[in-house]
């Protein structure tokens, strides 16, 4: 009954959350499944069109790390929502909101973003 | 929050519309929040046979998606369309295709957007520019420019196919800009749904100036090699009015760019990626 009732909260969440943080291509075109969270060092910051990309390590419980891209929108939607060519340095941790492609590959579209400061971005 | 405060800075000075100052003097303006655009009054009765100024279509310029394909009847394909719209893979609409696997000249190998596709995604805000002889078209997105040519002269019969064709423009009343535009390579697509065109399209945009924060724009395309009859890509998109001296933010979809988000994320989110 728990699992029922957080699936449908997900899904709520989904339908109700705020609009796509990709607004290039839908979720559907996207192939994403489900969403989960990724805490990682930055790695780059890939400030561009049509989608900009954040790359992290992300150290996985068997302590291997694992190179993550997750992408975003363009430069003009994020510059609108108080992104920037700086939010992100190399060295930084963040936790992030994604959903991940289905191939099973690290890579997917992010939700949000929480800094280290705890600042949230989406 | 600097940008915030920027922001709204530059709103009040839109709404305001005093174009000689208000407006801090900032750099790279990224287009109008739905809550701005929203903002923006019609300010008073229109100027005649004038569109001069900067304007941003807002939202609905932007999207090549469900603002844009919700509810729109596209006209019927021929024969010939239902071929070309069959090998196009495009990342939004009706036909859309997976990341992994879209063929957009535009967002998967860095084409120019061409005409009229500019209108009708990625419509971002634009700066019209009136001279003697000509209207300038200036979008910000991908740095892109075009020239309606308002001295009398006919459109060329036969010409060479180019990626924002030959435009000519005239004024059929004090508020009332048409514009027709031919010889548009078939390259492009008309819109980011993937539907295709001939270098036989016709186009004709139709700029109404309802008041003066405000034009309204109607597309309508007619190629009768791909569409069985005439459609409207923008019916009356309103676009709403920014003070004069806006910069607007760069936005280039640069080919290097465009190559290294396909090969970074988009290639690896399909399933036999090894």
């Amino acid at each position: 009954m728990t699992r029922i009732v957080v699936l449908t909260l997900a899904a709520v969440a989904l339908l109700t959350g705020p609009a796509p943080v990709l607004a290039h291509h839908g979720a559907a075109t996207f192939d994403t499944v489900g969403e989960i969270t990724i805490k990682g060092t930055v790695t780059e910051w890939v400030w561009s069109n049509p989608h900009s990309v954040l790359k992290l390590d992300v150290k996985g419980e068997d302590g291997t790390v694992k190179a993550w891209s997750v992408a975003t929108s363009n430069v003009a939607d994020l510059s609108k929502r108080g992104w920037s060519r700086r939010t992100f340095k190399p060295g930084e941790e963040v936790t992030v909101l994604i959903q991940p492609a289905k191939s099973g590959q690290p890579v997917g579209m992010i939700r949000n973003v929480v800094l280290a400061d705890g600042r949230k971005l989406q | 929050m600097r940008i915030r405060f920027a922001l709204a800075a530059m709103l009040a000075a839109v709404v305001a519309l005093s174009p000689s100052g208000a407006m801090a003097q900032s750099w790279s303006f990224p287009g109008l929040t739905n809550e701005e655009f929203k903002a923006i009054q019609p300010g008073g009765a229109p100027p005649a046979r004038d569109l001069t100024g900067a304007w941003d279509p807002g939202q609905a310029g932007i999207a090549g998606g469900e603002n844009y394909f919700t509810g729109r009847a596209m006209a019927p394909l021929t024969p010939l369309g239902k071929e070309m719209l069959s090998r196009n893979r495009p990342g939004h609409g009706p036909e859309s295709a997976k990341v992994f696997d879209g063929n957009d000249p535009l967002t998967t190998r860095g084409d120019p957007s061409g005409f009229p596709r500019i209108l009708n995604y990625e419509f971002r805000p634009t700066r019209i520019v009136q001279i003697p002889g000509a209207v300038l078209m200036m979008y910000s997105f991908n740095q892109t420019w075009r020239i309606i040519w308002t001295d009398g002269r006919p459109l060329p019969e036969d010409p060479d196919p180019r990626w924002f064709g030959y435009s000519v423009g005239r004024w059929v009343d004090d508020f009332n800009f048409v514009v027709d535009t031919v010889g548009m390579t078939d390259r492009t697509w008309v819109d980011s749904g993937g539907y295709p065109h001939s270098e036989g399209l016709r186009v004709q945009e139709r700029y109404t100036r309802t008041s003066a924060n405000v034009i309204e724009l109607t597309v309508t395309i007619d190629d009768p090699q791909i569409y069985t009859k005439p459609w409207e890509a923008r019916t009356r998109l309103p676009l709403k009015r920014l003070p004069d001296n806006a910069d607007f933010l760069e936005q280039i979809y640069a080919a290097s760019e465009v190559t290294e988000f396909k090969e970074d994320v988009a290639i690896k989110t399909k399933s036999d990626t090894p």
